[in-house]
């Protein structure tokens, strides 16, 4: 009780005291219990305004309850026509509030308060991620509309960069009788499409080489006929390529490494290069302005700079201890190695975690290589030698296969990546004018290897975020907790307990793109969707929401014991008690009158 | 009764007489004006409000001529009393007033008057009179019509010449907002048969060469004209006669083009000027196949099947044919051409057939022909087909042991076999004149026999063990294998034999398809499914693929075969005259299987250095020197930033359509795109030039940016740029330091 308080019931003590001494001296016709009685009430109702008091609540408990009914989007029109007036029900949709007269849910907070006992029963795609938080132990049942037609799923990358492959994967829901067809468009130009046959939800997988740099909208489209059912935007934002810092160290001079050298130089990336030429004698060559300077020796803090070191694994074994002290080094700060696997014997110490075998066919003239990841198949190359595969385990990551055996694949080492290939001849790509496989197999094998240093700004957001709606906004591995989003300072709360991680809510006005700006970062940019764009799949993901936290909760339940709730008590209102106040002291004065005229 | 009655009956009939004389006067002057400016408008340009001008004057004419308003009172009552008896010449009375009259005159006045009210004014003046002049308008104005249409038929037709009306040009959405007419006359070279063309529209088509004559009126008085070519090349219209409404310009494009109008330095929207190029002369050659051989035997003859094509007409067509005669260093060459000129008939198009003696061409065996078709069309422009080889067998070649006795001899006896067989044959045919008939048949049939034999050793080759399917016609395939032309009854009768010769007597149900083969019920063709399915399908167990011969060399094998069945078809029915080529076509098969298997290498001289030996195996790389070289790949720097321009502008386009606002950095790159979408209209109009039209009307910003719009300025873009291949990027970023975050999420409970 603080001071106040103790003060405060003081004085009510004395004016108690007061009213009865006085009382008792006065005579007056209205008998002293009901002016002691009123003089109670009216210092009682003052001290009620002091001190709130409240009271059980057991009147909801007393019968049991019928569900209340929410209505969000897509709920069945259905269910709303055979809703009555007489059945308690509320929305959370503007729409179904206006045309079915029913009553919006304005403040959800004070709405599930006020409405503490009633069980409810969600119909429709659900309520957001934060009414969900909300509804804390409450007995909910959900009842998931029909899932929505079209665009149920999509994701893609939203920062490109230039002369890397689009790819968007995604989920279409067919509810026509025919075929589908699903179109990209890239500059109103169809790039890509895919064909859907079949009802029910059907996966779909678009890809396209972006001609676009900046801020661009690609364009999805699915079409039954000629009829364009659904037409939606999809942001990527295509950055322009960044050239790398190569080393390369040969054992000899061959055929490949000049087609990767004269193709990285194409590509502006700078090279240097190192080809022994003879006993302890090299050929060393900078291309593109590239600053290492690579002699005899590799010195310690020399591969500092360099992203990708390619390197024969013969070359690698020739190398002096030190140096190979100095390349580990290198490595697990973060540089990519690939290593030209052509030997059993005379292994250097990195490569001896590709452990090599034999292919068992050794007669065949060709070989097809297909793609780990994708599955692509790449043209038969012609081979001559016999063709060494790498033996898999569990720290391996395959990356090209040959029939059933793995001739490419990449392991960590540090914070880098060392990259082991036994196809020593991919250049006749090249010579047979297939340059699309000799790219494919070297973008990927290098992709891989390789990684930046510079980490670029990592965020989440909302999925599809829309203007006139709150976008969640999560900053990871940044310790800034200041953001500017289109010019405008947002703060930012830092992680309870990931001091890397910082969360911000802001509302969009507007669709388009914005730019978000974190200090020491460079700047990203964030799309904002507009109201009627991609709502088969914010529908369809806020329904899976809905249901996945449902089934979640119901899970946590079976395992913990219920707990039963006491009555809940409600703080007596003030009006009653000022009422009380004024009734208490009209008697008193009432009384008085008398007094007055005693006293002559 | 009144006494003015009468002469207000009188001026009453005057001015009925009047208008009706003015009207047909009328009538007349519109029908004369009418046909007289048609007429006249058919050379000059006549405008329209002349028309009413010419009328009034030509009415005015016409009634001061006939006088028609200088006819008076006293005129009148003269024709009154003409029309109307009853009047008795005394209807001047009327006009008099009663005082001056005498008695008499008032009474026969007084009598008048009484009469008048029963004359029907009709006769005297009635809507007949006008038939006439109502006739003449209508045939003026036929006459005139007709005229008027013939004009207009005939300014399609012939050149525009200076002062001729030019039609309205149709409204376009982009003209100059001061032009008025256009008319462009378009001539066409001399040499492409087509007439000059005008047209009214500035987007111009024309054949290469055309020269162009650009008309324009403009609709207010201008000070300078003139054409601007790609942007850049300006060229003044010359004002016709001072006038500053009417200009033209006359030139000769050189290539595909855009082209705007600058109206006192105003500059209209952008035409395209598309020349369709010429194309030479396109030689289809059917017949015959690039290498030719005509074997022993067959007619020396070729078949020449040419269809020639050009775009106007073709001028001139040839065969340049060269003869080689000899071998070695005695060859020579012999060239001819043989005209086809005759062959074509005017016109675009040309189907050659031509049979080429080559005895008249002068070759004899050995020899081999070297042909190609060359067409000129009208512009001169020549063009020639693909070189065609006929040769002439030289069996004395095949008898040639050169190449067996220096090369590796996989099967020398086959091939001596063969020679044999032709010698025996040839000595066969020479001794049949004193041979019996039953010794000739005898012989010709061992010769079969030897045939035969050697047929199924080389049927071991292609796998084929048994007789029945060597040569690969075992029933399925003589039209392909050049049984084709035989007459049936020889197939049947092959058919036959083979079957019999094959036969097991001692197989179940012999009987009954002995009795079969008696009537003659053989098929040429499986019947069985089983059969054709073997046929069209892949079969490991085929005995044919259980050899090391690659399928071009099984194929000439067995056309080889081929040839050694129907040689012993005729040697066993006792033609060996007829037998004699397909035994040269057999051995010269063979010949070129035989130099098939073979790999020439021409010699060459090689001049190595000299070896020093006393630095041999020294191990001495003193004098190997590490080398380092510093270069940079050249690079486009202007094409790499237009490319990098266009990329950018082409994402940006992408959000315009959702903006719909240009704004600051969007038009500056739009001012870049603009210049290279204008270098590649001048390459290729057709494709960019709307392109560049969006794009300029976007610029302008007179309108918010249609899709269609867009999509216009988009294509264009996406063409210039070109596709890039994949590259290498730094994906995966190195310091990304997760492992807190995977911790937090596993032991937060969801």
């Amino acid at each position: 009780m603080e001071l106040s308080q103790i003060f405060f019931l003081f004085m009510a003590l004395l004016a108690l005291g007061f009213i009865y001494l006085n009382e008792k001296r006065h005579e007056s016709p209205v008998p002293l219990a009901v002016r002691l009685l009123a003089g109670a009430l009216a210092v009682g109702a003052l001290l009620g305004l002091v001190f709130p008091l409240s009271y059980p609540t057991t009147s909801e408990t007393a019968t049991p309850q019928t569900d209340f009914l929410i209505f969000t989007r897509g709920t069945p029109e259905e269910m709303l026509r055979t809703s009555t007036n007489s059945t308690r029900r509320a929305t959370t949709d503007t729409t179904i509030a206006q045309r079915y007269n029913i009553p919006f849910v304005r403040d959800w907070p004070t709405f599930i308060e006020h409405h503490r006992q009633a069980p409810f029963a969600i119909h429709g795609y659900g309520i957001v991620e934060s009414q969900l938080n909300a509804l804390d132990g409450r007995a909910v049942t959900f009842h998931p509309a029909p899932i929505p037609s079209g665009f149920v799923s999509c994701d893609w990358v939203p920062v490109l960069q230039a002369a890397t492959r689009l790819s968007v994967n995604g989920q279409y829901h067919n509810t026509t009788a025919g075929d589908v067809k699903i179109i990209l468009l890239s500059a109103s130009i169809p790039v890509d499409s895919f064909s859907i046959t079949e009802q029910g939800i059907q996966p779909f997988n678009l890809s396209h080489m972006p001609k676009q740099t900046g801020n661009t909208l690609f364009e999805l489209a699915a079409i039954s006929g000629i009829d364009t059912i659904q037409f939606e935007r999809l942001p990527v934002s295509i950055t322009p390529p960044r050239p790398l810092e190569v080393a390369m160290l040969a054992a000899a001079p061959s055929f490949e490494y000049k087609f990767i050298t004269n193709w990285f130089e194409q590509l502006h990336y700078q090279i240097t290069s190192r080809i022994r030429i003879s006993s302890g004698k090299f050929s060393t060559s900078r291309i593109n302005g590239a600053k290492l300077r690579m002699g005899d020796y590799l010195a310690p803090g020399a591969l500092d700079d360099v992203d990708l070191l390619i390197a024969d694994d013969t070359e690698l074994a020739a190398l002096s201890s030190a140096e190979h002290t100095h390349l580990n080094r290198a490595i697990q700060m973060g540089m990519g190695l690939i290593i030209r696997l052509n030997d059993h014997t005379n292994r250097s110490p990195l490569s001896r975690r590709f452990v090599l075998t034999n292919a068992a066919d050794t007669t065949q003239t060709k070989i097809t290589l297909t793609a780990n990841d994708d599955r692509q198949v790449l043209p038969p190359l012609p081979t001559s030698h016999p063709l060494y595969t790498i033996k898999d385990s569990d720290v391996l990551h395959p990356l090209f296969y040959q029939g059933p055996h793995i001739v490419a694949a990449t392991q960590a080492h540090g914070l880098g990546r060392i990259t082991g290939i036994t196809i020593s001849n991919s250049h006749t790509w090249w010579l047979q004018n297939q340059q699309g496989a000799y790219t494919r197999l070297w973008s990927s094998l290098v992709d891989q290897t390789i990684a930046d240093r510079r980490a670029p700004l990592s965020y989440k957001h909302t999925h599809f975020p829309t203007a006139y709606s709150w976008m969640e906004l999560t900053l990871e591995s940044s310790p800034n907790l200041q953001a500017t989003i289109d010019q405008h300072p947002y703060p930012m709360r830092q992680h309870e307990f990931l001091p890397s991680v910082a969360t911000m809510r802001f509302w969009p006005t507007e669709s388009g793109w914005l730019s978000l700006n974190v200090p020491e970062n460079d700047d990203s940019w964030l799309y904002i969707y507009r109201t009627d764009d991609w709502h088969a799949a914010r529908d369809y993901a806020s329904m899976a929401r809905n249901e996945y936290f449902f089934k979640q909760r119901k899970e946590g339940q079976n395992g913990i014991s219920e707990e039963k709730e006491e009555n809940p008590k409600k703080p007596l209102p003030n009006w009653a008690l000022f009422i009380a106040f004024l009734t208490g002291s009209a008697i008193l004065w009432y009384a008085s009158k008398d007094y007055n005229r005693n006293v002559i | 009764m009144d006494s003015k009655f009468g002469r207000q009956w009188i001026m009453k009939r005057k001015k009925q007489w009047l208008a009706f004389q003015l009207l047909a006067k009328m009538c007349y002057s519109i029908a004369v004006v009418t046909l007289a400016l048609a007429i006249v408008s058919y050379a000059i340009p006549t405008p329209y409000w002349t028309y009413p001008l010419a009328c009034l004057a030509a009415f005015a004419i016409l009634v001061y001529a006939t006088g028609i308003l200088k006819v008076g009172d006293k005129e009148i009552t003269s024709m009154l009393d003409v029309r109307f008896p009853q009047l008795q010449h005394s209807s001047a009375l009327l006009l008099q007033p009663p005082t001056l009259l005498n008695s008499l005159g008032r009474l026969q006045a007084g009598r008048l008057q009484q009469r008048l009210p029963d004359l029907d004014s009709r006769h005297f003046v009635n809507h007949r009179s006008l038939y006439k002049p109502l006739l003449s308008l209508f045939l003026a104005g036929a006459l005139s019509v007709i005229i008027i249409q013939h004009a207009e038929k005939q300014e399609n037709v012939v050149p525009v010449e200076s002062g001729l009306p030019m039609k309205s040009m149709p409204d376009q959405p982009d003209r100059a907002a001061a032009l008025s007419d256009v008319a462009v006359v378009i001539q066409p070279p001399t040499y492409t048969g087509l007439g000059k063309r005008l047209q009214n529209e500035l987007s111009i088509t024309a054949p290469i060469g055309s020269s162009i004559d650009i008309q324009v009126a403009t609709s207010a008085a201008l000070k300078q004209v003139s054409l601007v070519v790609d942007g850049s090349e300006e060229t003044p219209f010359s004002a016709k006669q001072g006038d500053s409404l009417q200009w033209s310009v006359s030139f000769r494009p050189q290539k595909s083009s855009y082209y705007q109008l600058s109206l006192d330095g105003e500059r209209s929207a952008l035409y395209p000027l598309e020349l369709t190029p010429d194309l030479p002369v396109s030689i289809q050659v059917r017949n015959p196949i690039p290498y030719t051989v005509i074997d022993f035997g067959f007619p020396e003859v070729v078949t020449l099947d040419v269809s020639l094509t050009d775009d106007y007409g073709i001028k001139h067509a040839e065969i340049m044919a060269t003869i080689s005669s000899g071998k070695g260093e005695g060859v020579s060459f012999k060239s001819q051409q043989i005209a086809l000129t005759n062959d074509i008939h005017v016109g675009k198009t040309a189907k050659i057939k031509r049979e080429i003696d080559l005895k008249r061409l002068g070759m004899a065996a050995g020899d081999e022909l070297y042909f190609y078709v060359k067409a000129n069309d009208n512009s001169g422009q020549e063009s020639r087909s693909d070189v065609f080889v006929v040769v002439l067998q030289d069996t004395s070649e095949l008898f040639n042991m050169s190449g067996l006795v220096t090369g590796v001899d996989l099967v020398p006896e086959y091939f001596r076999s063969q020679r044999q067989i032709i010698i025996d044959t040839e000595k066969l045919i020479s001794e049949m004149d004193t041979l019996t008939t039953i010794r000739a048949q005898q012989r010709s049939n061992d010769l079969g026999i030897d045939q035969q034999l050697l047929r199924l050793r080389y049927g071991q080759f292609l796998g084929e063990e048994a007789e029945d399917a060597i040569g690969g016609h075992a029933g399925h395939d003589h039209e392909h294998q050049g049984l084709g032309h035989l007459p049936q009854e020889e197939l049947v009768s092959h058919s036959k034999l083979r079957a019999w010769q094959n036969h097991d007597p001692n197989h179940e149900g012999h009987e009954n398809h002995a009795h079969e083969f008696e009537r003659g019920e053989t098929t040429e063709v499986p019947v069985d499914i089983e059969t054709l399915i073997a046929e069209m399908s892949h079969q490991h167990d085929r005995a044919e693929d259980a050899t090391f011969f690659d399928a071009e060399q099984k194929a000439h094998l067995k056309a080889t075969l081929t040839e050694m069945w129907n040689t012993e078809l005729r040697l066993r029915t006792y033609k060996p005259r007829e037998a004699l080529p397909y035994a040269y076509k057999a051995l010269r098969l063979l010949k070129e299987l035989q130099q098939k298997s073979r790999a020439y290498v021409g010699k060459a001289n090689t001049k190595t250095t000299p070896l020093n030996l006393e630095k041999r195996l020294t191990a001495d790389l003193d004098e190997i020197n590490g080398s380092e070289s510093t270069h940079d790949w050249p690079t486009d720097h202007a094409a790499e930033k237009t490319r990098q321009q266009l990329s950018l502008t082409l994402a940006y386009l992408s959000n315009l359509n959702v903006v719909q606002e240009l704004d600051g950095p969007g038009a500056s790159l739009l001012n870049d795109a603009e210049r290279s979408i204008m270098a590649a209209a001048g390459d290729e109009p057709g494709k960019y030039l709307n392109a560049l039209k969006a794009l300029r009307l976007l610029k302008d910003r007179q309108t918010a940016p249609s899709e269609a719009q867009l999509a216009l300025i988009e294509h264009a873009i996406h063409d210039l740029l070109e596709t890039r291949n994949e590259q290498p990027t730094k994906k995966r970023p190195v310091a990304k330091q997760d492992i807190y975050q995977i911790y937090f999420d596993q032991i937060t409970p969801r």
